[in-house]
């Protein structure tokens, strides 16, 4: 009974950081129709810039002067202003010049953009000597000089002197917050709404008078502050991150933002955690089965994919006469 | 002398390389209904959008109450006062009836004056009243054309551009949009501008008509002139 409880709470804590990720291509999709394939990696630039921050932050004493709160929020903000800025340069580099073009090109273009990130995280980290790297694993000093292309020791943010459960409560909790604050955004206020009416009618909604390049635009800054947040949640709940780890969180947001329906963000809420139940269940009832829980999430996602193609809540496309 | 509400001079547009529209000018007076007749792809819908701004125009000059309109981007021309009803663009099907109109009156921040505007669209087109928490998807097709337009009237706009709003429905619906847009001329003494394939009921509510072949106005005039014409007696094979 506990086993499976605890089982549960990983699920759902494995499902928040697919889900922010899938909202993240859920909210580009909504706005140009277009797979924005970096998602991941910027989420996880977000994580490696709170690391980054935090390194510069701790060799120049900031945690000794300011309270540890304002110094997690002061990371966070960094973090989201730095992500922010690559969703408004993966919009004017990825997207935009290919706003007339076959649905190929920002697809290609996004995942190019995807792998300069990756690179770019990899080789930028080689040279910092990241103080935590000793935490991660037992050949600490070794570690921090071999560099980036090793796993990094995420600083821990949340909850520093408290336990597991405590943890896993504020990522629970933070989840929470971003998926209602969102939910008030996109039907409360006229930026919201006029995303949604972007997504569901572009030439009516420039017809009305929404002013449709801001509107993506910001779209894509709030994308990316969230992605910085999810970035944050992946590497809090894993402890350390990877300069590949985007690729990952990527290919499984985008799949839990399929399997719910792309064009709705609450698709990617049961997506993500559909995900990460599978994976988890398979992980811990199936013999060996860490090794396969991937490759059974995937299967399962097929299947969605073949027997319910528009998403679990997505809504069937009827063809207009 | 009569005020213009719109004035078009020398407009041309095309679509890459294919010239849509060659030198069209247009005048509209304050208070007047104007109809733009013609077949399919003579470029009626891509006057209306560049009127609009989602058009860019190649040459010539569009002025709206006298004042030229031709640097402004599509949602200034909005807040300016020009509001476009055109059903073929759909609605925001997964919205309320509701929700559709009070996006329509997107430049309208004050929520009393919002509600006030609301009762008088409900006023004029009751059949939306009965439909407020309904999906825009679900609509009929009639209902769809009353959205569009009540959509677009909301804004109480300087110009109001119709593009052929009786397209598609039953010849009941018919009668009941060209009600519907002459009550909003004579009542509440809107400007129109519509375009039309349907020329003789276009024309009975219009007090001026033009007719647009291939991208160029080939003949203008009164309603009688009109209908005495080649070009209506003999509707514009599409």
């Amino acid at each position: 009974m506990e086993l499976l409880f605890g089982q549960i709470i990983n699920a759902i804590l494995l499902g928040c950081t697919y889900t922010l990720v899938a909202i993240g291509f859920s909210l580009f999709f909504g706005v140009m129709d277009v797979v924005v394939f970096c998602a991941g990696d910027i989420a996880i630039f977000g994580a490696f810039s709170i690391m980054g921050a935090y390194t510069i932050l701790a060799s120049a004493g900031i945690f000794s002067v300011l309270p540890f709160t304002v110094a997690v929020f002061i990371l966070l903000l960094v973090a989201s202003i730095l992500c922010a800025s690559l969703g408004l340069l993966t919009y004017r580099f990825s997207v935009k010049p290919f706003e007339n073009t076959s649905a190929l090109m920002p697809l290609l273009s996004t995942i190019a953009l995807g792998v300069v990130i990756k690179e770019v995280l990899g080789l930028v980290f080689q040279r910092v000597v990241n103080p935590l790297a000793k935490a991660a694993a037992s050949g600490g000093e070794a570690l921090a000089v071999q560099g980036g292309r090793n796993p990094q020791a995420m600083p821990v943010l949340i909850a520093p002197d408290g336990t597991i459960t405590e943890r896993n409560l504020i990522i629970i909790g933070v989840t929470l917050f971003l998926l209602l604050a969102l939910f008030l955004f996109l039907n409360k206020t006229k930026i919201g709404l006029s995303m949604q009416a972007i997504s569901q009618n572009k030439d009516l909604s420039r017809m009305i008078g929404i002013n449709v390049n801001r509107i993506v635009i910001l779209t894509f800054v709030i994308g990316g502050v969230l992605l910085a947040i999810g970035g944050f949640l992946v590497g809090s709940y894993n402890t350390i991150i990877r300069f590949d780890n985007g690729t990952m969180y990527g290919t499984k947001g985008f799949a839990a933002a399929v399997v719910g329906g792309l064009s709705n963000i609450y698709g990617a809420i049961v997506g993500g955690m559909l995900l990460a139940f599978v994976e988890v269940f398979v992980s811990g009832y199936i013999p060996n089965g860490t090794a396969y829980s991937s490759i059974i999430a995937f299967v399962v996602v097929v299947f969605f994919i073949v027997f319910k193609p528009e998403g679990i809540i997505g809504e069937k496309t009827v063809e207009k006469v | 002398m009569t005020q213009k509400t719109l004035e078009i001079s020398n407009i041309s547009t095309r679509y890459g390389q294919i010239p849509m529209l060659m030198n069209v000018s247009l005048e509209i007076r304050k208070g007047h209904i104007a109809c733009v007749l013609g077949a399919n792809g003579a470029g009626k819908t891509t006057l209306l959008k560049t009127i609009l701004g989602m058009v860019k125009a190649d040459t010539g000059s569009i002025k709206l109450n006298g004042e030229s309109i031709d640097h402004l981007p599509t949602h200034k021309r909005v807040e300016k006062g020009i509001a476009m009803a055109a059903a073929a663009f759909g609605t925001l099907h997964k919205m309320t009836v509701e929700k559709n109109l009070k996006m329509g009156a997107y430049y309208i921040n004050d929520n009393k004056l919002l509600n006030e505007r609301l009762e008088q669209v409900y006023q004029s087109f009751p059949i939306l009243k009965e439909r407020l928490n309904q999906k825009a998807g679900t609509l009929s097709g009639g209902e769809r054309t009353m959205l569009t337009i009540a959509r677009a009237v909301i804004n109480k706009p300087t110009l109001l551009m119709l593009d052929e709003p009786s397209l598609g429905l039953a010849p009941i619906m018919v009668e009941e949009v060209f009600r519907v847009i002459k009550k909003l001329n004579e009542k509440d003494n809107m400007t129109i501008l519509l375009v039309e394939q349907n020329a003789q009921k276009a024309l009975d509510v219009s007090h001026y008509g033009y007719v647009i072949q291939k991208g160029q106005i080939v003949f203008k005039g009164e309603p009688d002139e009109l209908r005495s014409s080649e070009y209506v007696e003999n509707p514009v094979a599409g």
